[in-house]
């Protein structure tokens, strides 16, 4: 027995080597953030930041910029690159105001399509050029791709950001009865912030909502664990919660005709900060109902302004549809602009720290 | 039977639970519901339960058939209709086995070039897997038994990695629950057939059990599981694309463990689908080796000579499909035969059995 395998093994030996090109991880450059804005004659600008690991354990990032109509393509114009460009690591993906606007799917298909890609990639829109963010990338230690994967992460997980990816996007941008967003950043003097969350109607940016919108449309859009909010109480003292956590639950009644939604949003939350003297129970209850107040004018304004729009965020539809028989679409289409909503809100004060 | 095999080449009852389980599971978990889920959208979890159901409804129609005797379907073609007759029928059986084993390495082999090596030519898997097949083969029904044994056991820690996308998944996209016509029911159990079949491999296995009448409730245990899992990766990718999303990709099991986040590896994908060699191995192999057997009781030739020429003919075939659309055609063309394998002449040949049976008692 043993002497048949023999030929066998010499022959794995020989088919097994060098069946396809090998990628050796210190010569391959490797792209952690790529932007991507509007260039001239309507191509895509790219700019993508490489950090190329060194022997001596140093990586280096450069940036390199080129314009074409695919974004595969910017790889060939791309001639200051060595290659092969890798894309598996890329953390972030951004574009500029504009090119969002103009769509980005021309840009994301590439990556939906490459199986190389991740899903767990985070696209963000930029206000101003996408390009120029990028080239500041100097003034961060470790480079401003993983800067900004950190920077968006913890703003889903601590702070007041919905879950996104590039996974989320592609879901809400195919999904019916649903439209897509994506974190919105700004640069300011010398830094990077995030300014609010950029709306879209199919692959075009139409609209944006700053910090404050974007607080509400986190808290009613599914259960999440939203970071800090500042209110401010009738007497003219200011209140600020954390921890706030909150369980949404939208019904959706007679859907195939007149559709109505309610929505009920229970909010736990935790006092962090109260500017006047003392927190008894009454001032207790005045936070908890300018609290409620507020979530529920902000969040109809809000939903009025999708309305406006004709944009559905909150991916009312796909929730009409779970929840009626035989869904039909073109009704609720048509009745989503003058649609019935109704919020309620319900807040509970869980601890407020450790004095009164 | 002067055929029947010897006393120490048999294997144990419950083995057949894995025998039957590793030749149904292949390359169609990789992304079967966007097949089903055009007709049923988010109702495709019943129709994995209902086609379930009617394996199970196979199996027990399959025993009927095999009847007390150690004997697998080919003895009884031979001696049901004759050897002309018979003989023609175990030909164009073998040839649908062939057709299996084709298809899910040429599958295989296409997820490995379009997810891991785009460079790499068709001939060099193929051959690697062949060489392997022989190499099984040639140990005897035994190996192939234990070769299916681990392709089972192996690949089973996978179902772990169900729960990365079932972390951004929502479940309200299975409701509502019973939303389609009875017609897209029976439209999406046809395209889940294809999934299910590799149960026929029981009507070859059969005689090599050492208790066949007791190896029953093992066999219904195999499409148990078969229907278990398909549920879990059926209800995740519900769950975790919306409907349109999940038209749009062709492999949705794969991408859906672009989810998985490790330290040490940034796509889980290569893993899995290095790991899946394991499930797709012994399909090759059974298939072959029902093939061979049909080569030594019909045309007497030696199944160790048979099955060279066997893996030749599944080579050249493998190296002679090059683009996508053709194994999406010779996918459609195998499941089409094993529907009416299955859905037809399996319930001809039960009734004629049970018919027979009554006849010549």
């Amino acid at each position: 027995m043993s002497y048949k395998k023999i030929p066998m093994i010499l022959l794995m030996c020989i088919v097994l080597t060098a069946c396809v090109s090998t990628e050796i991880i210190d010569e391959v450059p490797v792209v952690f953030i790529a932007g991507y804005d509007k260039g001239s004659d309507d191509k895509i600008k790219g700019t993508i930041s490489l950090q190329r690991f060194k022997p001596n354990q140093e990586v280096e990032t450069r940036t390199f910029q080129a314009e074409a109509r695919t974004s595969k393509g910017l790889r060939n114009q791309l001639s200051g690159v060595p290659k092969p460009i890798t894309i598996g690591k890329m953390a972030v993906m951004l574009f500029g105001e504009e090119e969002a606007e103009h769509g980005v799917l021309r840009v994301l298909d590439s990556f939906l399509r490459d199986p190389a890609s991740g899903r767990l990639t985070y696209v963000g829109v930029v206000e101003g050029s996408a390009g120029d963010l990028i080239k500041e990338e100097d003034e961060y230690l470790q480079g401003i791709g993983p800067f900004l994967q950190i920077l968006i992460r913890q703003s889903i997980e601590y702070g007041n950001m919905p879950q996104n990816n590039l996974h989320f996007f592609d879901y809400k941008y195919y999904g019916k009865g649903m439209d897509p967003y994506m974190p919105l950043l700004k640069k300011n003097e010398n830094e990077i912030v995030i300014s609010g969350l950029a709306l879209f109607k199919g692959e075009k940016m139409v609209g944006k909502l700053d910090l404050e919108e974007m607080f509400m449309f986190t808290l009613i859009n599914r259960k999440h664990k939203a970071g800090l909010f500042e209110i401010t109480l009738p007497d003219g003292n200011y209140a600020t919660l954390y921890k706030v956590i909150s369980d949404v639950s939208y019904k959706v009644s007679d859907g195939n005709k007149t559709p109505k939604v309610s929505i009920e949003v229970d909010i736990n939350a935790n006092i962090a900060q109260y500017t006047g003297d003392k927190l008894d129970k009454r001032i207790k209850n005045d936070i908890v109902d300018a609290f409620e107040k507020k979530i529920e004018q902000d969040s109809m304004k809000l939903i009025k302004k999708f309305q406006e729009l004709q944009i559905d965020p909150l991916a009312l539809g796909d929730r009409a549809r779970s929840q009626t028989r035989k869904f039909d679409f073109s009704n609720w289409e048509n009745h989503y602009p003058t649609l019935n909503i109704s919020v309620k809100a319900n807040a509970d004060i869980m601890e407020s720290g450790v004095i009164d | 039977m002067e055929n029947s095999p010897r006393k120490e080449i048999l294997v144990s009852s419950f083995l057949i639970m894995f025998i039957i389980h590793s030749n149904q599971v292949g390359v169609g978990i990789l992304g079967f519901p966007r097949y089903i889920n055009q007709y049923t959208g988010q109702d495709g979890w019943i129709v994995v339960l209902i086609t379930g159901l009617i394996f199970h409804v196979f199996v027990w129609m399959m025993y009927v058939i095999l009847g007390d005797e150690r004997e697998d379907i080919i003895d009884l073609q031979k001696k049901w209709f004759g050897s002309w007759i018979g003989g023609l029928l175990n030909l164009l059986v073998m040839i649908y086995l062939l057709l299996g084993a084709v298809v899910i390495l040429r599958t295989f082999i296409e997820v490995i070039q379009a997810w891991m090596f785009p460079e790499l030519k068709t001939w060099i898997p193929v051959l690697m897997f062949l060489l392997l097949t022989y190499y099984v083969l040639a140990g005897g029904f035994r190996t192939v038994v234990g070769v299916s044994f681990f392709g089972v056991i192996f690949p089973l820690w996978l179902l772990i990695t169900a729960v990365s996308p079932a972390k951004y998944a929502s479940f309200t996209n299975l409701l509502p629950v019973f939303d389609h016509s009875l017609k897209d029911f029976v439209m999406g159990t046809k395209q889940m057939t294809l999934s299910f079949l590799g149960a026929e491999i029981l009507l070859f296995a059969y005689p090599f059990l050492k208790n066949p009448k007791s190896s029953r409730v093992w066999a219904h245990i195999g499409i148990g599981g078969t229907t278990i899992i398909y549920l879990i990766v059926m209800i995740i990718s519900i769950a975790f694309y919306s409907e349109e999303q999940l038209q749009q990709t062709i492999w949705s099991t794969l991408i859906s463990w672009k989810m998985v986040e490790l330290p040490f590896v940034e796509r889980f994908e290569y893993i899995g689908i290095t790991f899946w060699c394991f499930v797709i191995f012994p399909n090759v192999c059974l298939n072959i080796w029902a093939a061979t057997r049909i080569g030594k009781k019909t045309l007497h030739i030696k199944q160790k000579y048979f099955s060279i020429v066997l893996l030749i003919v599944v080579f050249i075939s493998c190296v002679l499909i090059t683009t996508r659309e053709q194994v999406d055609m010779i996918n459609t063309i195998t499941a089409s035969i094993g529907t009416y394998f299955f859905y037809i002449y399996i319930p001809i040949i039960f009734l004629y059995a049970v018919v027979r049976r009554r006849v010549t008692r």
